[in-house]
């Protein structure tokens, strides 16, 4: 009689061949990434495929034959004004918040860096608070304070004897308007971030620079932007997939007005899946667009910062 | 000497510049917190003024006894579900990565490339298409819905993974030649050791399902006691435009719970963002 | 070890919990044994309109005898049409639901809902107002019917402040655009702008595509956007021009605020908030003043057709007839049970059910029945509402037309257009300026919209 062991191990055997000892354990690896696997494939896989086969039909639920239109659905969201607008807008709100998120987390974490008292740490603690507050409570918040009739601007304004501001009457205003609540949902996070990349560069790179006579300039250059890429990398892929996808607070904020200036690709898609009089195929070409997009953009600086922190090891 | 002067300037600049940054990150919170007390003609009420001058509970009132709703059961569901999933998410993401990272199996490099370009797939392109799947699997409206299409994430995995490469190999040598399994490795010793990035991880993952928006605006459509809290506050806004009291007052109370769970792990999080470097 | 039983206790709890919670969301008081089960999925509206179709649709299923239930949901504007659309894919589509008359011929050319004409009986359509009738009919079938229509432009007015101000409003009805400046300039003194009060609210941008629809007709003599038959664009025109200047007036003089917090639909709250002393809004607005500010405010409060170009006795179309009506879903399985359901909803001979709706609404929405109509008109109804907002409103629906059918981005264009020039004048320039600016570029935009949906020669009405 063999035990249950031996009829496994020679299964095993059989099934992998002369990797039988490497592969010992390959049933419990499957295992354990099974419910991962599956539920990747049920929730991302699948959905994704039939959104790439949809893009290349005229999909109407209701019809008898789906027609195949190739590329149609794709030139057609192309060629919608309001789409390569969001598109546009996107950039613009992506540069700024990158540029403005960066520079501000940055030095603010040089600030942090340099206070290690009781105060240091209960900044930090606090900092971190509106990365708790989801974009549709910033909004509720941001629109109390931008308020035409009586909110905290305007109230200040008109005491002044200033013309009150529409955020959503005036182009710049309602970028500003996004922008703000965008850069204060973050800020805090990004800046502890940064903080955690200043603080693992080891001290002595500074003082041998010091030594040196490096100015700070120098030690900026050649230490501390060297050793914090990745953090930097990461960041900014982090600021530009977050601003190139927004949502809730262009929703809420100013629903994407005025005409248009603050519409992001994502408000656009959302406002648009069931237009009636077109085929949903059309918004998924677009929404598939946003992944090669958003999705390349991310793949490439992930596995650039992965081949990097291979090579440092 | 010199040098001693300059930090102490350093430090009282220093101070000065939280001092102002920690105003403007506390400023919009508190000055709409007590706006909650204040009727409907007072809240846009000119000249400004921060407290109320005639306190009242009328807003909370209609937040709590609206008839369609139920605003403290929609707290409660949306932290029901964000922490059945932050359980369920741990549990499967660690599983995986732990087989990623220790465990030789043939096949492994396809199914990491498998799972980790899920990663790059932002929710919006599949979000029409993913509505379908869950209607044709009947969880539309149920508590499911909620949780289990978030529950696997690439990210996460990948995370986990990184984690775990960094673990001692004597520890499990060790534990093999007490004659732990692999799966009982992975439950008594991995999940032991990994609290910090547990902790960070089930945070993130507990802030995406209690403040996702899109999602429950797809799927919860009718079964209220599911309404998702910024769901609910986004009717309410829609609702009560003409009293954005009622509106803050939801929104403020919806913050309680992240708050008091970010107080309780507070340290975990702001150490950790060190350990994890970036997520 | 024990941490791990722990958890595992605390999320057995939390499933069952869980459960519970997921149960007690549904809202049926279970069918009878064998009956069809009917899914009507309706918008989520105002907390009167759900409570009163609540009660309705309870007191049917309360008949077990029928062997009919119905099954009903409310659905919130922003998940419903991602809601049908999934549900029509994966064939779970309800067997009734609501459609706004703008999307109805979308639903027809997309073959998504049947034709009522052999499910309802002859005499249901025979009793619609003509009004009515234009809505549903297309290719010469009932796609639909009506529950109700309401008019979406209604000049209210609080005759206090009016007064305060030392505006005349005796003649209101008549009032040219010219008057409505005239009224605004005397109520700046009464509505200072430093205490965030403004005299009137106009259009909102946000619903000004449709809302102003009727304006339009009024000023081009008929048509909106587009000429009758679709193929031409009518925009680049005199009667265009005066619809901005009329914008212009509006927010270049400071009579509406640059942007306002409550939208379109909810103007009448600031109106009776005493915030602004014009508002305009649609029909509705009668419901909202009735049911949370009551009868002394509607005293204080006056119902008028919105003033015109050259205003006058006879103002024609000033609005449109919006609303909403019932179809049946193109593969519903029971479509006999649906027909049934609508009858006992709207349709049918017994009209109590809709009766109670329009009742409950205090008739500030516009009958579309012929019967229901004279039964309404028999009855008292002043402790519903002042009569005469009710003349006024009934005087607005007759002449009002139906709303466009054509893409609506083409509105959404002309608005941004109106809201461009609205910011160009904010930022000093002139609106004819403004206008000779943009206007080539909209055309070119409504033009591609045309292509795009092949829209030329096509408009079914005229079919």
């Amino acid at each position: 009689m063999r035990t249950d062991g031996q009829v496994r191990r020679s299964f095993h055997e059989k099934l992998f061949g002369k990797n039988k000892f490497k592969y010992r354990y390959a049933f419990t690896g499957y295992a354990m990434i099974a419910p991962a696997f599956l539920l990747l494939t049920i929730f991302v896989v699948i959905p994704l495929v039939i959104a790439i086969v949809r893009s290349f039909f005229d999909y109407r639920s209701y019809a008898e034959v789906q027609q195949f239109v190739g590329f149609d659905n794709y030139k057609l969201i192309l060629g919608t004004t309001s789409f390569v607008r969001s598109f546009r807008n996107a950039l613009l709100f992506a540069a700024v918040i990158v540029l403005v998120q960066l520079l501000l987390s940055f030095s603010f974490a040089h600030v942090l860096k340099n206070c290690h008292n009781r105060y240091g740490i209960f900044v930090r603690m606090i900092i971190y608070i509106p990365y708790l507050i989801s974009g549709i409570a910033a909004a509720i918040i941001f629109l109390f304070m931008t308020n035409y009739g009586g909110g905290l601007i305007n109230g200040i304004l008109l005491a002044a004897g200033l013309d009150p501001i529409a955020i959503d009457m005036n182009v710049t205003w309602a970028r500003v308007a996004v922008i703000v609540p965008t850069l204060w949902l973050g800020f805090g996070y990004n800046s502890l971030v940064m903080y955690a990349g200043l603080i693992n560069i080891p001290k002595d790179y500074y003082e041998a620079a010091t030594l040196d006579g490096a100015g700070w300039l120098i030690k900026l250059a050649k230490i501390t932007l060297p050793s914090m890429v990745n953090y930097f990398l990461l960041t900014i892929v982090g600021l530009l997939t977050s601003s190139l996808t927004m949502f809730e607070l262009p929703f809420l904020m100013t629903n994407g007005g005025p005409t248009e200036s603050t519409l992001t690709p994502v408000l656009y898609l959302f406002n648009n899946y069931r237009n009636v009089l077109q085929s949903s195929s059309v918004t998924i070409a677009g929404a598939i667009l946003v992944m090669l997009i958003v999705g390349a953009l991310n793949a490439v600086v992930f596995f650039a910062v992965q081949s990097k922190s291979s090579q440092d090891d | 000497m010199k040098a001693s002067t300059s930090k102490k300037i350093n430090g009282a600049a220093g101070t000065v510049i939280m001092t102002v940054v920690l105003i403007v990150i506390l400023f919009p919170v508190l000055w709409a917190l007590p706006s909650m007390f204040k009727d409907r003609s007072e809240i846009f009420e000119l000249p400004l003024h921060w407290l109320p001058h005639q306190w009242t509970l009328e807003n909370f009132r209609t937040v709590f006894d609206m008839p369609d709703y139920n605003y403290l059961l929609s707290v409660g569901s949306t932290t029901l579900v964000a922490v059945i999933s932050v359980f369920l998410s741990l549990l499967v993401n660690m599983m995986a990565a732990y087989a990623f990272a220790r465990i030789e199996f043939p096949g492994r490099a396809f199914f990491w490339v498998y799972m980790l370009s899920t990663m790059f797939i932002p929710g919006i392109t599949i979000l029409l298409t993913s509505v379908r799947v869950v209607s044709f699997l009947g969880m539309l409206d149920t508590i499911w819905v909620l949780i289990i299409p978030g529950v696997a994430s690439g990210y996460n995995i990948f995370f986990f993974r990184q984690y775990y490469l960094g673990v001692p190999g004597y520890m499990e040598e060790a534990a093999m030649i007490d004659g732990l399994s692999r799966a009982g490795i992975f439950f008594r010793i991995f999940t032991r050791i990994s609290t910090a990035p547990m902790v960070i991880i089930g945070m993130s993952v507990f802030m995406s399902y209690y403040n996702s928006f899109l999602w429950p605006v797809m799927t919860i459509t009718d079964n209220t006691a599911l309404y998702q809290i910024m769901q609910l506050i986004r009717t309410l806004n829609s609702r009560y435009t003409g009293r954005y009291g009622v509106v803050l007052a939801a929104t403020m109370m919806s913050l309680i719970v992240p708050f008091a769970l970010y107080c309780f792990f507070q340290k975990y999080i702001v150490q950790g963002i060190s350990i994890a470097g970036v997520k | 070890m024990k941490n791990w039983k722990k958890i595992g206790a605390l999320l057995t709890a939390l499933v069952c919990t869980a459960g519970t919670a997921a149960a007690c969301g549904g809202n049926d008081d279970g069918p009878e044994e064998g009956a069809t089960v009917v899914t009507v999925w309706l918008r989520d509206f105002e907390d009167w309109s759900n409570e009163v179709m609540t009660s309705i649709m309870d007191d049917f299923n309360k008949d077990k005898t029928d062997m009919l239930h119905i099954s009903y949901r409310f659905i919130s504007e922003d998940g419903f049409g991602d809601a049908l659309a999934a549900a029509q894919d994966n064939g779970t589509a309800p067997d009734i639901y609501q459609v706004s008359y703008t999307n109805l011929y979308s639903e027809v050319r997309g073959n998504t809902i049947l034709a009522l004409d052999d499910l309802l009986p002859a005499s249901s359509f025979e009793d619609l107002k003509d009004t009515a009738k234009e809505l549903v009919v297309y290719d010469g079938h009932y796609y639909a019917y009506p529950q109700l229509t309401e008019p979406g432009a209604v000049m209210y007015y609080r005759k206090d402040l009016l007064e305060q101000a030392g505006v005349d409003y005796s003649d209101i009805e008549e009032w040219s655009f010219e008057d409505l400046y005239a009224a605004c300039e005397k109520l700046k003194t009464v509505m200072p702008q430093n205490q965030g009060k403004y005299p009137m609210l106009g259009f909102d941008f946000d619903e000004a595509g449709w809302a102003t629809q009727g304006l339009q007709a009024n000023l081009t003599g008929g048509d909106v956007c587009l000429s009758e038959d679709w193929t031409e664009i009518i925009v680049d025109s005199d009667a265009y021009k005066q619809l901005a200047k009329f914008y212009a007036e509006l927010y270049g003089n400071g009579y509406v605020p640059v942007t306002w917090s409550t939208g379109y639909n909810d103007q009448i709250i600031d109106l009776c908030d005493g915030k602004v002393a014009i508002a305009y809004t649609g029909s509705w607005a009668i419901a909202e003043i009735m049911e949370s500010y009551g009868a002394d405010m509607a005293e204080n409060i006056g119902a008028a057709t919105i003033p015109t170009l050259n205003g006058g006795a006879d103002k024609g179309t000033t609005a449109t007839n919006g609303g909403w009506a019932l179809v049946i879903d193109a593969k519903s399985k029971n479509p006999e049970a649906a027909a049934k359901i609508i009858e006992y909803l709207a349709a049918g001979e017994d009209t109590s059910a809709p009766e109670r709706y329009f009742e409950a609404a205090h008739y500030s929405k516009t009958i579309p029945r012929k019967s229901i109509q004279e039964k309404v008109d028999a009855k008292d109804t002043s402790s519903a509402c002042p009569s005469e907002w009710l003349d006024t409103v009934g005087k607005i629906a007759d002449s009002a037309i139906p709303e466009s059918i054509y893409t609506f981005d083409i509105n959404t264009q002309v608005i941004g257009l109106m809201q461009n020039i609205v910011i160009d004048v904010l930022d000093g320039m002139g609106w004819e300026a403004s206008w000779n600016a943009r206007i080539d570029g909209v055309i070119s935009e409504i033009q591609k919209i045309i292509e795009n949906n092949g829209l030329a020669g096509n408009n079914p009405r005229l079919q």
